[in-house]
């Protein structure tokens, strides 16, 4: 639930809460004077009758309109305490039941004994607090939902630094390098937030620097001694007295300072994708590059007696030139790679999709795990970056690359 | 041909030397910036090997140096770095080629070879070992002014045995001369064997001697021996 819901559902209960009470205290506070002045009003004509039954000695006669009845009948009774209460009656003139307030005593006039009831109705009273209590209930509801939309805009406009701090969270990526910002607030919880996260994603892109910088020059600083290696190696075999044992020891050193140079170079060239170092983007045919790569792989196609099958559809992509060649390059490279003999390469290529697909063996990896770094199936002499690379390059154009094994066919979608 | 090494790492400009000295260029080094400015300030070189990355200052500053005065020397750079940018700053300063270390000897000689073709012949100087001539120019071969018709593959496979000939080119060189180092070049030692035996075939049914000597399972060696 969101914070400004359930904010305003216990406000919205709260206020209705306390309207109630107030508006019940309200009328019961207002419908507590009006019968006071009810009273008040019985006492006063009880008072004029009585002083008139101490001047007269007579009963004053009675004048009842709809706004006052009085009535005197003689009693033995002899408690002179007036009593108030309320009395219902039927009206003719009104034809309806009408409360009254009614005031009962006693009073004596010439040695006799009556017993006066007066009676005011109560029509105006309970119409006054009807009104009362509708203006009330009025002014409540108005004033609740006023409150209603200005915490709605209100707690909007507070939230809003917020939410911008909390969008950008979102966003926030390492490797594409997207610092965080945060609008000034003069909020003190939001300011300490914006704070917080600020010197954390600072402290983190740092960190990431800091790793990224060392991957680069430890591969750099790599290069050197495989030089030297290299340059040795290509001195040493100008030897003529060097034995055939000793010849195939040198191949395989040849062998491993190619690996190593190579695998420095996967290496390398993951760190500067990751650090966005191929930036620059043009126009690419990508249907021309990967004719063009075909013709470059076509010694070793041959070779293998692979097939090829295309079916490509002239495509222009914005990217950079020499990722859309690694691409592509790793992509069909694998395909011969972990193909079979007399196997064979399907590519097809649409306005937003490319697959390349090739017959092969089931590899022993997880289908989920092919795009990892050095993941790479038991029987494969590759480095296990070829994959990886390609993955990093779609992240960074935000490319879709997917990895299938239907019926012995290794299926890699890659959607634009 | 005098030739000049600009490279701060003792192991790797011997071996430079060595392998240039046998192929009858004059060598002289610098291990550092200062030495390296002193050199090209009082001598003319034929082609300078800069190394980017110098203890005391950068081979591209040696290079506007050396540009800013106008002097012809061929320029190639060897670096560590193969980052694009500096491939690309390097040769928009002027430097007539890039190499990445690590690299072959071979390649480095060869590589020394052309520019110093382009800067002194303007690219006109045909090559010449006997009885072959390859135009360089013109991208052609012919035995004895017979020319003889060759592929790509095999163009760039006799340009690159006679700029070292008299030495053993591994298969791992010739590969990666070949089909550039993005490609493994264990995938194209089949090839290799493939390519050499049409070239052979091709030379010698115009009447040319058998030069190329395969070393058992090391490479190959161009030589009249």
């Amino acid at each position: 639930m969101k914070l400004l819901s359930k904010y305003n559902r216990i406000y919205l209960t709260a206020s209705i809460i306390v309207f109630l009470i107030t508006g019940i205290g309200y009328y019961y506070v207002v419908s507590y004077v009006l019968i006071d002045q009810l009273n008040h009003s019985l006492k006063e004509e009880l008072n004029e009758i009585k002083t008139y039954a101490h001047l007269n000695n007579a009963l004053l006669p009675q004048a009842n309109t709809k706004n006052q009845l009085i009535y005197y009948k003689p009693t033995n009774n002899t408690i002179t305490k007036a009593k108030y209460s309320n009395v219902s009656e039927y009206v003719i003139e009104e034809k309806e039941i009408i409360q009254f307030r009614q005031l009962k005593s006693i009073i004596t006039v010439n040695g006799h004994n009556y017993e006066v009831i007066i009676r005011e109705p109560q029509t105006e009273t309970d119409d006054l607090l009807q009104l009362i209590f509708f203006i009330t209930f009025i002014i409540a509801a108005f004033f609740v939902l006023l409150l209603f939309i200005i915490n709605r805009l209100l707690l909007q406009k507070i939230w809003m630094p917020f939410q911008y701090t909390l969008s950008q969270i979102q966003r926030f990526n390492l490797s594409k390098q997207n610092e965080i910002t945060v609008q000034p607030t003069d909020i003190t919880e939001f300011e300490s937030l914006n704070n917080a996260v600020l010197s954390m994603s600072g402290k983190v892109n740092k960190e990431y620097h800091s790793l990224k910088d060392f991957t680069e020059n430890a591969s750099h600083e790599m290069q050197t001694p495989l030089a030297i290696l290299n340059a040795r190696l290509d001195l040493l075999i100008q030897n003529e007295n060097i034995s055939e044992k000793e010849i195939g020891q040198l191949q395989e050193m040849y062998g491993a300072v190619n690996r190593l140079t190579r695998l420095n170079k996967s290496l390398l060239l993951l760190t500067k994708i990751e650090n966005r170092q191929f930036s620059e983007s043009e126009s690419i045919q990508l249907d021309q590059l990967i004719d063009e790569k075909i013709i470059q792989f076509s010694d070793l196609i041959k070779a293998r007696n692979i097939s090829i099958e295309t079916d490509i559809q002239p495509l222009e992509l914005k990217m950079n030139h020499h990722l859309a060649d690694i691409v592509i390059n790793n992509l069909i490279s694998n395909a011969i790679h972990h193909n079979l003999k007399n196997g064979s390469i399907t590519i097809s290529l649409e306005q937003d999709e490319l697959m390349i697909s090739n017959t092969g063996s089931e590899v022993s990896i997880d289908p989920e795990k092919v795009f990892e770094r050095f993941q790479k199936s038991r029987q494969s002499e590759g480095l296990g970056l070829g994959l990886a690379i390609v993955k990093q390059i779609c992240d960074q154009y935000n490319f879709i690359v997917r990895y299938s094994f239907v019926d012995n066919l290794h299926i890699i979608r890659l959607i634009f | 041909m005098k030739i000049l090494i600009v490279e701060d790492e003792k192991a790797i400009r011997e071996s430079i030397v060595i392998y240039l000295t046998d192929e009858r260029y004059l060598c002289e080094i610098a291990i550092d910036y200062l030495s390296a400015l002193d050199k090209i300030e009082l001598y003319e070189y034929d082609c300078i090997l800069l190394d980017i990355t110098l203890p005391d200052g950068s081979g591209l500053s040696l290079l506007k140096e050396l540009k800013s005065t106008n002097r012809l020397d061929g320029v190639l750079i060897i670096s560590a770095r193969n980052a694009i940018d500096d491939r690309v700053e390097g040769l928009n300063l002027g430097a007539d080629d890039y190499l990445t270390k690590p690299f072959h000897l071979s390649e480095l000689s060869a590589r020394v070879a052309a520019i110093i073709r382009r800067k002194q012949f303007k690219g006109n100087k045909d090559v010449q070992f006997n009885e072959i001539n390859i135009d360089t120019f013109a991208k052609t071969v012919s035995i004895n002014k017979t020319p003889i018709e060759l592929t790509r593959r095999e163009y760039d496979l006799i340009l690159f045995f006679v700029s070292n000939k008299n030495r053993v080119v591994s298969k791992n060189a010739i590969a990666e001369h070949l089909w550039g180092d993005e490609m493994d070049a264990v995938d194209n030692f089949d090839f290799i064997y493939t390519h050499i035996k049409n070239l052979r075939k091709k030379l010698t049914d115009v009447g040319c001697k058998d030069y190329i000597h395969s070393i058992y399972g090391m490479g190959y060696k161009f030589s009249n021996q």
